[in-house]
């Protein structure tokens, strides 16, 4: 572990606002063609935005919802920094709502001819509609200065501490995308192979022609049988399963948190779809409900850990991590961190113990990096 | 070399015997009559070889012609079927029609006509050419011979047959025999030799190798351009061939070959004998006979045939008003023909 050294930054995660535009307008605008789910569009992205916190505000959850949070830096005296927004991440209730959400699912054959003493295991691409209806991790956008921080740490798992305590409103299973390989201009290699013979377009001039809309069109076009994957281009072949460099980060949380990351792929640019039962993840099943209670200064805190930390509340949602101590019963935490939930004194709240001795995570750097870290 | 094979000359063609085979080992593959010997006939599995009846050619095979009926049903047999898919997203004006393969059996229980070779080396292009032509129609004129039986009488043993006869043609390969589409397509899924397995097996070597090929159909625009441009192709080599089963009213269907992708042509039994203008006729013998041209025929039409008696000849002939078809009295004694034999008979053009 490379562990900052003193005085961490302290992160907060809360539910967008409408005062967010500006920074979700930042993180759309620096990815690249396919690697986010953000439309690179002001009109667009306020839309989403309103659509974010109206799902925050009802309690008609109609499984169409999407839920954007917002990753800050914790302002105080004690902490420093400041309020800009470093990250957003997002859930939807529902991949593929009222329509259909595509993914290839690898599967392997065997042939054998016994005549010919031969057996090959034979990898094909099945276009399917398995994750229809489950729901999806979206969005995850962090500033690369913080990328080894533990403010992407937080910034994806506290979404599923929130899934938890609100599981009425999502799917009893979880997937996210990644984006797969592809260079500058937006070319994939997997893209070229195959979806290019149907639409004889490059994937970026694909995502101009559908304006944002529901991309289940594009596999109306695909075909419905098997892509045998030996007949595809070297480099091509290579590409399904891998990631882009920008998806590594957000991937290696979800690998970490125990998802499947071997069945499904992308059916535009091959990135992995991993898919897991929320039950079965790592923080969803550490995490249990205790009572927060503030420490006062004269505590002796022992046996610290660190423990992400998430309000119950739906509208008011937030979510720290922080070192705590934690009993059965509680969680002792600094008021730094007690304040920025905004709970009450023995106010319950739910709680999950992170590894953070087994990631790779340094103090922030100094200056801003130009490329962010970027999940769908 | 010409070994005064002549286009006018009075042809037989017969049944191989055993005598034959050597003089079939001249044109055949090797590996072809390892795998099976052309003097055994069965009653689905016919081969007929074509002789000149010249004394100075001693009635060497000159060509040879393999009938095979109810195809598929002792071994699978297995065929790409080129189909067409078309993907349409309207609201973005997209829409694409793709070729499709996929493999089947689609010609189960057909009759098959294969193995046609020539003696090339004896042979120039012109004499190929009909005596490629005498094959084809000697094979077909057989079949409509017992298409017109009871069927029960042609071949007792054998399952009702289905009327398409189909021909398959060889596709696109370089020198060395490697075909482009098999580099594009069944080599990723058998890496194995296939020059020993064709040894080993014959031509059911793509039986066997079908059992590593995809199930489901493949959308031909992911092959790479070389494999996708060989379907359906007809290797140079094979132009003769191509242009006798043309001739006869064969089409290419919607089937090519596993390893190559070369083109299966096919042709329905009873459209054939229309276009081949095959008829019945009663035989009239005459000493003093001048022929208008030439015919094939074949003894025995309708109840009065002979399902075991596969001996066609290619003759000088003339059909009078009656419709009758008059022959010398030379070639009547020489083929063992009779006034008032029944007949079936077509017009050939040599």
């Amino acid at each position: 572990m490379k562990l900052m050294s003193s005085a961490p930054k302290r992160f907060l995660l809360r539910p967008c606002e409408p005062e967010d535009l500006p920074a979700l307008e930042r993180f759309a605008a620096a990815s690249p063609v396919g690697i986010t789910t953000l439309p690179n569009n002001r009109a667009a992205l306020a839309d989403r935005l309103a659509r974010s916190c109206h799902a925050f505000a009802t309690d008609d959850a109609s499984g169409e919802e999407i839920y954007l949070f917002a990753l800050q830096e914790i302002c105080s005296e004690k902490t420093g920094g400041s309020d800009k927004v470093i990250g957003i991440s997002g859930i939807a209730a529902r991949a593929g709502f009222s329509d259909r959400f595509y993914s290839f699912r690898n599967e392997f054959v065997v042939h054998r001819s016994s005549a010919l003493g031969v057996s090959t295991r034979v990898h094909t691409l099945h276009l399917c509609h398995d994750l229809t209806d489950v729901s999806l991790l979206i969005s995850f956008h962090i500033d690369a200065a913080y990328a080894h921080t533990l403010a992407p740490q937080l910034l994806s798992r506290a979404r599923l501490l929130f899934i938890a305590q609100h599981p009425e409103r999502f799917a009893d299973r979880l997937a996210a995308e990644s984006a797969g390989i592809a260079d500058d201009n937006g070319r994939c290699p997997l893209w070229d192979a195959v979806g290019r013979r149907f639409f004889g377009m490059d994937y970026p001039a694909v995502e101009r022609l559908t304006g944002g809309r529901s991309k289940s069109f594009i596999a109306d076009l695909m075909p419905p049988s098997p892509v045998y994957v030996p007949l595809l281009p070297e480099e091509a072949q290579w590409a399904i399963g891998q990631l882009h460099p920008v998806a590594e980060l957000p991937f290696s949380i979800l690998l970490d948190e125990g998802f499947d990351t071997d069945t499904y792929v992308d059916i535009f640019d091959g990135g992995p779809t991993v898919q897991e039962r929320i039950a079965m993840l790592k923080t969803v099943s550490r995490s249990r409900m205790i009572a927060a209670r503030c420490a006062e200064e004269k505590d002796l805190i022992p046996a610290l850990s660190w423990q992400i930390v998430a309000s119950s509340a739906l509208g008011q949602f937030r979510a720290v991590l922080t070192q705590a101590t934690t009993t059965l019963e509680e969680v002792t935490l600094d008021r730094v961190a007690f304040d920025a939930l905004g709970v009450m004194p023995g106010e319950r709240v739910r709680v999950a113990q992170l590894d953070v001795a087994d990631l790779d995570v340094r103090e922030v750097a100094p200056t801003d990096m130009p490329v962010n870290e970027v999940s769908r | 070399m010409n070994m005064g094979v002549t286009m006018n000359a009075v042809w037989q063609v017969r049944l191989a015997k055993s005598e034959d085979i050597a003089a079939l080992s001249a044109f055949l593959p090797p590996a072809t009559l390892e795998l099976s010997d052309p003097s055994e006939h069965q009653a689905d599995d016919q081969w007929l070889v074509a002789v000149p009846m010249a004394a100075a050619l001693q009635s060497t095979a000159m060509g040879c012609i393999r009938v095979r009926r109810n195809i598929g049903l002792d071994q699978p047999r297995y065929w790409y079927h080129v189909g067409c898919v078309v993907h349409a997203a309207p609201d973005l004006g997209l829409f694409h029609r793709q070729r499709t393969l996929l493999i089947g059996n689609d010609y189960t229980g057909c009759t098959e006509l294969t193995d046609i070779a020539t003696h090339d080396r004896k042979l120039d292009i012109s004499q190929r050419r009909m005596l490629t032509r005498l094959l084809v129609r000697s094979a077909l004129l057989l079949l409509h011979r017992d298409h017109l039986l009871p069927f029960s009488e042609a071949n007792p043993s054998l399952p009702a047959p289905t009327n398409k006869i189909i021909a398959g043609l060889p596709g696109l390969s370089d020198d060395l025999g490697i075909a482009p589409f098999w580099q594009g397509l069944g080599r990723h899924f058998y890496a194995g030799d296939i020059r020993l397995a064709q040894a080993r097996f014959g031509a059911l070597w793509l039986t066997h190798v079908a059992a590593l090929l995809p199930r489901h159909p493949l959308v031909a625009s992911l092959l790479n351009e070389s494999a996708q441009a060989a379907i359906g192709c007809v290797h140079a080599d094979a132009a003769v061939l191509q242009d006798a089963l043309t001739e006869l009213g064969l089409r290419a269907g919607e089937h090519v070959n596993l390893y190559d992708a070369g083109p299966v042509f096919e042709g329905d039994l009873e459209l054939l004998r229309r276009v081949s203008g095959v008829y019945p006729r009663t035989l009239v013998v005459q000493a003093d006979f001048e022929a208008s041209g030439w015919c094939l025929l074949v003894k025995g039409a309708g109840s009065d045939a002979d399902a075991s008696n596969a001996q066609l000849c290619l003759i000088p002939a003339r059909v009078n008003f009656q419709g009758e078809l008059l022959i010398s009295d030379e070639s009547a004694q020489r083929l063992g023909l009779q006034a008032g034999d029944q007949v079936l008979a077509e017009e050939f053009k040599p």
